[in-house]
């Protein structure tokens, strides 16, 4: 029983610029998990992984063998449905997301995990800075998006910024 | 300016002068000095003392091969303990102190131990201090024992970077060879990275007259330039100090001065070790004399920072390498006098301000005496990456044997000691060819440590470890050398052994009549260099020690004057307000109790199970039936361990006939989503089960206490909150301003209570909007500090709080499913064993005491024994007086009966009751 | 710091995995009488074998459980295939 208060930052702006490193949050329309044997297959070509850049609005994380994150899809309604043999779950809230760009991007990001572009990867998920994130590319080679579960996007955007 | 300092050698700056101290004593050096080097520029002959016996100490060598120089230095406030002065770059006022020598090291008051020395060899303290008992005599012992201080000032910005890195191909060491590998690699199109551990790479060049016919500087920075211009990197003042796990290497990166060093986390395709070789000390007595140094330091230092040792020199050595450093010496202008190392006896003696020899009954003085003793090829991270050696006869040395994957050594590291013969080999091995061991043209004659010989004779500088302590290791059978190093302490000083090493195992070797490769080296061990403890802490300091999860509402607490803190992983708000924490929660604990309160229950677990088989797997995973419940219903519930031990407890909604909602403990959350994966897979068909974590996609509100239907009702939600239609233990599903909603009848406070579920970018309207509709009933926000002494006043519990790791649910009175359930579940048969059916075992019963709030943790004592435990302990605030919960050995059929507790030698009395204290009926529960 | 493979995000670093046991221990059907001594066999011993061992770990990102064969002696990575079926 004692109170921390000063000793935590308060949740700040994911908003961060420099010279050579920038970061800013970005809202997307929806974020829903889809689960099924199938999803990876019926969603090919919408698929995303690592380190694969993304071009389109709406397009489909593979982040296990049986489960993608779909962004900016409409939203379906949680649960299960029989016929199809998929459990869907919104997920818009469960993550925060920031794009990170600039020259220092890549080197920031290898400060919390290991990271390698020549290794490519089926999954959009890993650890870093400590935490199961989503990371895969936007737009440019050098953009990269970073989907981090709300509770610790603090943790994750300080160790960036640091 | 100064005596040693040649005109025309070195590359310091001489145009940046230095001004810096010494114990005490000022002193002048230039930019591209090190600490060492300026000293000896210096004329300064002492530079520290040995461990033990405080013998005067000199500088051995010009890199991190000396044992000897090792200081405290400040600069500016910044003080670090312990830093090789011969690798610690001089910056401007630095202040430097020796270690292990007061006042000064060249007047150690306990300079006079010396004397004992015939009583202190191998083993004295293990021998002496054993009656009555070691730890009698310990702290006087640690407190003269010891190297340098650590500073009481902490280093506020001391902070290691650290990062990850990958290449093709990773060259250690920028020496000629590693130079000539890196330029070939990266010309040859490879990602190359070359760390060298100087701030000028080069190695040992500089005491050459001409590289491949240029003058060294020129062909170092032509090489440099050409790596660069192909795309490799050259990484400067980084040491690789060791090889881990599967390849990866520990790369650290030193700055200057006070500034932490930074830590890679390097992966390398292929590795290339250019890591040279370290000249070794010949064994004589009274070879530790201050003056006596290596030959091929001696020569670094002329070539490197221009300084001379000395005009009037002996040079005792035994290899055809030594013509170099001498031709080098002598370009200097110094008279070398060769000593024969092996007529026998010599010994030196200490002159004024010199270093006497003795040789067959001749005496002379030297301004210093440059012993070589052969060349030790630099293998210590090829044995990190498990690489085999070889004794090689004709370099008297241990040499890389067949090449461990991914690693291949060159130049004076692989024994090639040849600079064209190491250039080519470095060519081959930079465009990934093996490397052929070419014929020597070196050579060198045995030179080994003679037991029984007479006089104190060093093999290990700094912790004063002499041939006779080796000796006496033998003749008490300390014979392995892992057993040598331990006993007595050889090569376990700060330099590791560089020096000793091979000395202390030739040693043995010539004790037990054995070769040298017979008895083999010890394990050599990461790190190759010393390094800070910084290194591996890096950002993982305050917030970033151990973060905590973030509630999408903090900063609606925080504005209300919350005291946040950690509660299971979570920061969350303890209690409102900044008056004293006690009364605001009794005034919160008060006000949910007669009116409503507004708790802020997000991080409670919601994790959706679906799929066709989700009944069944809940089932097994439940010490409850769960496949029984209906749409729309809530059950609470324990999972066990297979050990049948309550893991954690929580209620299950079932959403659907094929989705449920797994509510765990808010601290839980990670654990029982791996826990419910790995039954998912193993033992389960995954195809027909899903699990879907989605904690943090909301935010929980709980309204609780006999005003809360009313301020729910406010909200105009398009439900019934009748409590006969909408019964506790049930679940609705709504709208609220077009979003929707999850609204739970579950009680953790004993009262009346919904649990609002909103996505989270949502809560903050929520949350207002109950504020403002409570506002008329008296609404306040209560932390966790006020739900735990509300759940403990119905007798609810807190998993690991209320429970331990032997706490089965029949010790909580849930005995049901334990004889009833029949289908299989998590732990069943573990409920059954002769240690479940113990009629001993402690049970969860309230305490009732006339004498104030019982200590929690306080034991319940009969006979001089434990039999359980106060696990949670408040002054009620409903009750208006103290109430308890705890852990006693068959208390379930105690009650009523008077116990005694006892804690910090205090006992006082209480009486144990059921452990509820607050709506016993249940009716403000169902109202 | 390992690599290992998972079999389905392929090679990743140790700090992304959990060990979670050796592989081959079956749960006893506790809807049958269960010896004591079979009970504790499966609760609490283990192979702990020197050399070739085969065990689950869990990818903690992707939550894959599956089969990792290794040396417990030389740390040496052997193989990984998914502890589920194989997929339809």
């Amino acid at each position: 029983m004692r109170d921390d208060s000063a000793r935590w930052n308060a949740p700040s702006s994911l908003d961060y610029a420099s010279d050579d490193l920038s970061v800013i949050e970005v809202t997307l329309p929806s974020q829903i998990w889809v689960s099924g044997t199938d999803v990876l297959q019926i969603y090919k070509d919408k698929l995303v992984s690592w380190p694969d850049i993304v071009a389109a609005q709406n397009y489909a994380l593979a982040l296990r063998r049986d489960r993608l994150l779909l962004v900016g899809a409409a939203q379906p309604l949680s649960g299960f449905n029989i016929q199809q043999g998929h459990a869907t779950s919104d997920v818009s809230d469960a993550y925060k997301v920031i794009d990170i760009s600039g020259k220092r991007a890549f080197d920031r990001l290898r400060h919390g995990a290991e990271l390698n572009l020549d290794k490519p990867s089926a999954s959009v998920m890993r650890r870093a800075f400590g935490v199961d994130v989503l990371l895969y590319r936007v737009g440019t080679d050098a953009r990269f998006r970073l989907h981090v579960p709300r509770a610790l996007m603090q943790s994750v955007f300080q160790q960036l910024i640091s | 300016m100064s005596m040693r300092r040649i005109d025309n050698f070195g590359l310091v700056d001489r145009a940046k002068p230095l001004s810096f101290s010494f114990d005490g004593r000022r002193y002048r050096g230039f930019d591209g000095d090190t600490v060492a080097s300026a000293l000896i520029a210096s004329d300064v002959r002492i530079l520290g003392r040995s461990f033990k016996y405080h013998r005067p100490r000199g500088l051995w060598s010009a890199w991190s091969d000396d044992p000897n120089a090792i200081m405290d230095i400040s600069q500016n406030g910044r003080v670090l303990p312990n830093c090789q002065a011969s690798t610690t770059y001089l910056e401007d006022a630095m202040s430097a102190r020796a270690v292990n020598a007061w006042p000064s090291a060249a007047r150690d008051i306990k300079g006079g131990l010396d004397l004992f020395h015939r009583w202190l060899g191998a083993g004295f303290y293990y021998k002496t201090f054993m009656w009555p008992d070691w730890h009698l005599f310990e702290p006087a012992i640690r407190k003269m024992a010891g190297l340098g201080s650590v500073s009481q000032d902490v280093l506020s910005d001391y902070c290691a970077d650290q990062t990850f890195d990958h290449c093709d191909v990773l060259v250690v060491g920028g020496g000629a060879a590693g130079l000539t590998a890196a330029r070939a690699a990266s010309e040859d199109g490879q990602n190359v990275c070359l760390v060298d551990d100087q701030r000028l790479p080069g190695g040992g060049v500089y005491q050459m007259q001409s590289v491949d016919g240029q003058d060294p500087s020129d062909w170092v920075a032509d090489q440099c330039k050409a790596i660069r211009t192909a795309g490799g990197r050259i990484l400067n003042q980084t040491t690789a100090y060791g090889v881990y796990d599967h390849g990866l290497i520990g790369l650290m990166q030193t700055h200057r001065f006070g500034v932490a060093p930074g830590l890679i986390r390097m992966r390398a395709d292929r590795v290339v070790l250019a890591t040279g070789a370290l000249d070794r000390p010949i064994t004589f007595p009274e070879n530790d004399r201050p003056g006596i140094m290596s030959l091929a330091g001696s020569a670094e230092l002329l070539a490197r920072y221009g300084v001379l040792v000395g005009q009037n020199l002996a040079v005792v050595a035994n290899h055809s390498l030594a013509e170099t450093s001498i031709a080098l010496l002598t370009r200097a202008g110094a008279e070398i006098t060769r000593i024969d190392p092996k007529v026998r006896p010599f010994k030196a003696y200490k002159g004024a301000r010199a270093t006497g020899l003795k040789q067959g009954g001749h005496a002379r003085l030297f301004d210093a005496v440059l012993t070589s003793g052969g060349m030790t090829p630099v293998i210590h991270l090829w044995r990190h990456m498990g690489g085999k050696l070889d004794w090689c006869e004709t370099r008297q040395a241990f040499l890389p044997a067949e090449t461990p994957a991914k690693m291949i050594a060159i130049g004076a590291a692989n024994g090639t000691f040849e600079i064209d013969v190491a250039l080519e080999e470095a060519r081959c091995a930079g465009i990934g060819h093996a490397s052929l061991r070419a014929d020597t043209r070196y050579h060198i004659t045995a030179l080994w440590p003679e037991p029984a010989s007479k006089g104190r004779q060093w093999i290990d500088f700094q912790h004063d470890v002499t041939l006779k302590d080796i000796e006496i290791a033998a003749q008490e059978n300390y014979v392995s050398v892992e057993h040598l190093k331990r006993y007595t302490t050889l090569g376990m000083a700060s330099d590791q052994g560089k020096t000793s090493n091979m000395a202390g195992l030739a040693a043995m070797a010539a004790l037990q009549g054995q070769s040298i490769p017979e008895v083999g080296t010890t394990t050599f061990r990461p790190p190759f260099v010393p390094v800070p403890l910084e290194l591996y802490r890096g950002p993982h300091r305050e917030q970033n020690w151990h973060p905590l999860k973030r509630l999408p509402l903090e900063n609606t607490h925080r504005a209300m004057g919350a005291a946040l803190g950690e509660y299971g992983g979570w920061l969350r708000p303890g209690w409102y307000g900044d008056g004293d924490p006690k009364t605001q929660i009794a005034a919160e604990v008060r006000a949910a109790r007669t009116s409503v309160g507004l708790f802020d229950a997000s991080p409670l677990g919601k994790i959706d199970v679906m799929g066709p088989d989700a009944a069944d797997f809940l089932n097994f995973i439940y010490y409850n039936t769960i496949n029984t419940m209906t749409v729309g219903s809530i059950r609470y519930g324990f999972m066990l361990t297979e050990a049948g031990v309550i893991y954690d407890d929580g209620v299950v909604t079932r959403m659907a006939h094929n989705h449920f909602v797994v509510s765990c403990s808010s601290s839980h959350v990670d654990g029982v989503r791996m826990h419910l994966e790995a039954w998912r897979q193993d033992g389960h068909d995954p195809d027909n089960i899903y699990i879907h974590d989605t904690t943090q996609h909301w935010a929980t509100a709980t309204i609780t206490g006999p005003k809360a239907r009313h301020v729910l009702n406010s909200l105009g939600l398009d439900i019934d909150l009748d409590g006969a239609v909408f019964a506790h233990m049930s679940l609705r599903e709504t709208q609220w301003q077009g979003t929707h909603v999850r609204i739970a009848r579950v009680s953790f406070s004993g009262d009346t209570s919904f649990e609002v579920s909103i996505r989270a970018s949502r809560a903050a309207s929520l949350w207002d909007a109950l504020v403002r509709a409570g506002a008329p009933f008296g609404l306040c926000a209560i932390g966790i500090e006020a739900m735990s002494i509300m759940r403990a006043e119905k007798g609810y519990i807190i998993i690991g709080k209320d429970t331990d790791g032997e706490t089965m649910p029949h010790d909580l009175g849930f005995a049901g499913p334990r004889i009833k359930k029949t289908s299989a579940f998590l732990g069943d048969r573990s409920l059954h064993t002769d240690k479940a059916n113990d009629k001993a075992r402690r049970q969860l019963v309230g305490l009732i005491s006339e004498n104030g709030l019982l200590p929690t943790g306080a034991h319940i004592v009969h006979a001089g024994q434990s039999r359980g435990y106060v696990t949670s302990s408040y002054d009620s605030p409903t009750l208006n007086g103290p109430i308890a919960l705890a852990l006693i050995a068959n208390g379930h059929a105690r009650m009523g009966e008077a116990v005694e507790i006892w804690h910090l030698g205090e006992t006082q009395t209480a009486e144990i009751c059921a452990p509820c204290f607050f709506d016993i009926k249940g009716e403000q529960l169902h109202a | 710091m390992q690599i290992f493979p998972c079999p389905f995000c392929g090679e990743r670093n140790e700090t992304e995995f959990h060990f979670a046991g050796e592989l081959g221990k079956i749960r006893p059907d506790t809807t049958a009488d269960v010896e004591a001594d079979a009970w504790a066999r499966y609760l609490y011993t283990q192979r702990n074998e020197k050399g070739h061992v085969r065990e689950v770990w869990m990818h903690i990102p992707c939550a894959e459980l599956f089969v990792l064969e290794r040396d417990s002696v030389t740390m040496d990575v052997l193989g990984s295939h998914p502890l589920r079926k194989p997929p339809k």
